[in-house]
């Protein structure tokens, strides 16, 4: 019997379903793999800083030098010389030196972006920042958009944290295994989180990327962001200038002093401080200077280190292992401190109720109860913002004319800058947006709305700061700043300087105690450290 | 022909009601229950632990024996001032609430029109957040352009206190702080607790001739003493981890009076990274909150009075 060879209809119907349901698998697993995104390039049109300059102007000058070589004919009778005409040209290249003027204008110019089409998943950079409610919008109007249209694949998700709480969700989040990929962080505790490997070395990515870190900031910003010479954050700001000096040039002009010449020097400070002084019935209405308050007025230990380099002297050496701030100048800042308060203020008792942590002496300078006082460069903005119509001046700090190598200088040991902590999960991207933040447009954008100097000098040309009044005075003391090492103590250093400078005010101590307290226990705790290493 | 035997054993149930209402209760506590033991002992287990050790957080913790334990107490000045700073405040504070909240708690249980407006009033306070509440009594205390002194010194002449530059009188002035943001807390606790006093009490003790300051020593007293031992506990506990006030007006001074346990605990743990130092503090901490409570609870038995139900 022979065997039928012939399909079914039923077979052929299974045959033609297997294939058909294989190939709409194979067509709907093509269609979940990850497609290779087309990249298109486009112009669009981006706000950015243009920095035009004129080239070297380059003369050529030709010269035309007539040769007559003799040229030797030799023919079957004789030999004879025939004169033949050559032209030699010289080129003589003569450079002219021409003054390069560097303008900045900010335009609207076209820029080929890639574009990424939506198929691509993007990364997610997370990004924790402590800036208040106020400079969101200029967050998440301006800064991340500029960004996410140069790096189309890159998502950045702002969380927004409270400033008090910083370090305590830093520090949880590390040890949780799940940190953010990029921090905003004080460079006073750059060191003490990078020698416990807390936060991630950029060396590499500043390699790749070409940064010449001392051309794109200023000298005494970005080596705050590193700890025994490698870098793990870069500055935002410009908080070098944490001690400037500010007047009130009406107050000046009210007894008798030129309201643009500010005391660049101590006794003039003095001079113009008891000028300024008001006393009626024994008690003082209008104090001239408060010479410890710094800052908010609570941080003493400012106020140490705030004079001690306009006194001539250091705190650290540059390895940050030595105290060098306990020697003659040291003691030279403790005693003028405390004799100015007498001298000045009639006792510490008269002036402790302004060093709180609300401020009130900034109140005083506004409300003419104080004519000169010391703050950072955030206090241009928040004069700004807080009394508009004071008549204000700004300046750096007086020095100690007494010591003839004190000059006038500003310590920096702190700042805000942005580095990425350790166990991040988007180096790559995280560093992008770091890189952005601090060395490119964001952080003129950032420091821009803020009205406060960047830490990179051709963003303080920017015509965004022109319409401030104050701004080419303040920008002038920038370059007078000069960072101080940053110890991995640095916080317990801060507060003994703080405890200490208090003790002698209240009259607990005397100046020497004070500079000897002062020195032992720093050198105590950087000893320690340096023995745990 | 034989029938088959019908089994007559009648097989017990396997869940008496009790049995079965008591894994219903644990299954409706254990949401609690492991919150607890997820968020509350384990911590506290770990922060023992890691008291004997050198930990800093981003770097595994290494064991140090009673090293901190030793220094605690042999070498570190600021852990004895802390702890005098807070034992002092806790010492103003408890007795200043349980007072005044008593004393409002009997104002508005008063059957006045407007009681219930001023009950609202004086818990408003409570519902403002510490950190605002702070900022706004430390511009109302300021010693130079502050309102109170402009109230008293500026207008009537009369001096004022330097409350929070002053190392004598920063305690008070976080005292008179907390005791406006916290009180109406005690307020309600007192208001129940003396709605719950049988009306017929007074009635018989005014039958006996008691005028009202008898009926609040005899009955009122007596008949609220639990909710008194309540908030004097409640009080004890909270104060003795003061930090949110500390922390935003002084951050510690004057001279370190207003540096409390806590926010030393606090700096040596976020500010110097000494986690396993920390962690010996709060353990010492934990200690003495669990022995003030013990002390409290051995001191009510003979002075706070428990209703005994009828049944």
């Amino acid at each position: 019997m022979r065997k039928d060879s012939r399909m079914t209809r039923r077979q052929l119907l299974r045959i033609a379903g297997g294939v058909g349901v294989s190939a709409a698998g194979i067509a709907a697993l093509a269609a979940c793999g990850e497609a290779e995104p087309q990249i298109v390039t486009k112009e669009v049109p981006v706000e950015k800083i243009v920095v035009k300059e004129v080239p070297v102007e380059t003369v050529v000058t030709k010269t035309e030098i007539k040769e007559v070589p003799v040229q030797t004919v030799v023919t079957q009778t004789e030999i004879k010389e025939v004169p033949v005409e050559r032209i030699v040209t010289q080129e003589k290249v003569v450079t002219k030196e021409v003054p390069v003027e560097r303008v900045v204008t900010r335009e609207v110019v076209k820029e080929v972006v890639k574009e990424v089409p939506a198929m691509r998943e993007k990364v997610k950079v997370r990004w924790q920042e402590v800036w208040a409610d106020a400079f969101q919008p200029t967050i998440e109007e301006k800064m991340i958009p500029g960004f996410e249209a140069q790096f189309p694949y890159i998502e950045i998700v702002n969380e927004r944290i409270e400033e008090a709480q910083m370090y305590e969700i830093y520090l949880t989040q590390i040890a949780g295994g799940d940190p953010p990929d990029v921090i905003q962080i004080q460079e006073s505790r750059v060191p003490q989180f990078a020698v416990r490997g807390g936060i991630i070395p950029l060396d590499a990515f500043i390699g790749k990327a070409g940064l010449n870190l001392a051309e794109i900031f200023y000298a005494g910003e970005w080596p705050k962001g590193s700890w025994l010479g490698v870098q793990y954050a870069l500055p935002l700001d410009n908080t070098g200038a944490w001690y400037l000096f500010w007047w009130n040039k009406d107050t000046f002009a009210e007894v008798g002093l030129d309201p643009d010449t500010p005391p660049t020097t101590w006794s003039e400070l003095e001079e113009m401080a008891l000028k300024t002084t008001v006393r009626e019935g024994g008690e003082i209405t209008r104090h001239g200077m408060f010479v410890p308050e710094m800052i908010k007025g609570a941080r003493t230990d400012a106020s140490f280190k705030g004079w001690q380099f306009p006194a001539g002297g250091h705190m650290f050496t540059e390895d940050a292992k030595q105290v060098l701030f306990d020697d003659a100048i040291g003691l030279r800042n403790v005693t003028w401190q405390l004799d100015m308060v007498e001298k000045l203020n009639d006792g510490w008792d008269n002036i402790q109720g302004y060093m709180d942590a609300v401020g009130a002496s900034r109140t005083a300078f506004y409300n003419d109860l104080l004519t000169m006082r010391v703050e950072g460069v955030w206090f241009l903005g928040v004069m700004r913002r807080d009394a508009p119509d004071i008549n204000a001046g700004v300046t750096h700090m007086p020095y100690d004319d007494t010591n003839p190598n004190a000059k006038p200088r500003s310590i920096s040991d702190d700042g805000w800058s942005y580095g990425m902590p350790k166990g991040a999960q988007n180096l790559e991207e995280g560093w992008e947006w770091l890189r952005y933040l601090t060395a490119d447009q964001g952080n003129l954008d950032f420091m821009g709305n803020l009205k406060r100097p960047s830490s990179v000098p051709k963003f303080n040309e920017d015509p965004l700061y022109q319409t401030e009044p104050l701004w080419n005075d303040l920008k002038s003391v920038l370059p007078l700043v000069e960072a101080s090492p940053i110890t991995p103590v640095n916080p317990d250093i801060d507060q003994l300087l703080k405890d200490e400078m208090e003790l002698m005010m209240a009259g607990k101590q005397s100046p020497e105690e004070t500079l000897a307290s002062m020195a032992g226990q720093t050198r105590e705790l950087l000893d320690e450290f340096f023995d745990s290493l | 022909m034989r029938l088959a035997r019908p089994n007559l054993a009648v097989r017990a149930p396997r869940w008496t009601i009790g049995r079965r209402e008591a894994v219903w209760g644990f299954v409706f506590i254990s949401p609690w229950v492991l919150g607890f033991l997820i968020f509350s002992l384990g911590p506290m287990v770990a922060i023992i632990a890691w008291g004997f050790t050198e930990y800093d957080i981003l770097q595994a913790p290494k064991l140090a024996g009673l090293e901190n334990y030793i220094e605690i107490f042999t070498d570190d000045e600021k852990f004895l001032k802390s702890l005098a700073n807070t034992a002092i405040y806790v010492g103003l504070l408890v007795p200043c609430q349980v007072v005044i909240g008593f004393l409002l708690a009997v104002l508005v249980n008063t059957k006045l029109p407007l009681a219930a407006l001023f009950r609202a009033f004086y818990f408003l306070p409570t519902i403002m957040p510490l950190v605002v509440a702070s900022i706004v009594w430390a511009w109302v205390l300021q010693p130079e352009l502050g309102l109170l002194k402009f109230l008293l010194e500026d207008t009537m002449g009369i001096p004022t206190p330097r409350f929070m530059v002053d190392e004598y009188w920063s305690k008070p002035g976080i005292v008179i702080l907390t005791v406006w943001s916290s009180i109406g807390v005690q307020m309600i606790l007192f208001l129940a607790a003396l709605q719950a006093v049988p009306p017929h009490l007074y009635e018989a003790a005014e039958i006996d001739g008691a005028g009202p300051l008898r009926k609040l020593i005899h009955v009122t007293i007596p008949l609220v003493s639990p909710t008194i031992f309540l908030v004097i506990i409640i009080g004890i506990i909270n104060s003795f981890q003061v930090f949110t006030t500390a922390f935003v007006l002084t951050q510690g001074g004057p001279l370190d009076s207003t540096l409390f346990y806590v926010l030393y605990l606090w700096r040596r743990a976020f500010v110097s990274f000494e986690f396993g130092y920390a962690s010996a503090l709060a353990t010492i901490l934990f200690i003495i909150i669990m022995f003030l409570t013990a002390l409290s609870f051995w001191v009510s038995r003979r002075l706070v009075h428990y209703e005994q139900p009828d049944s």
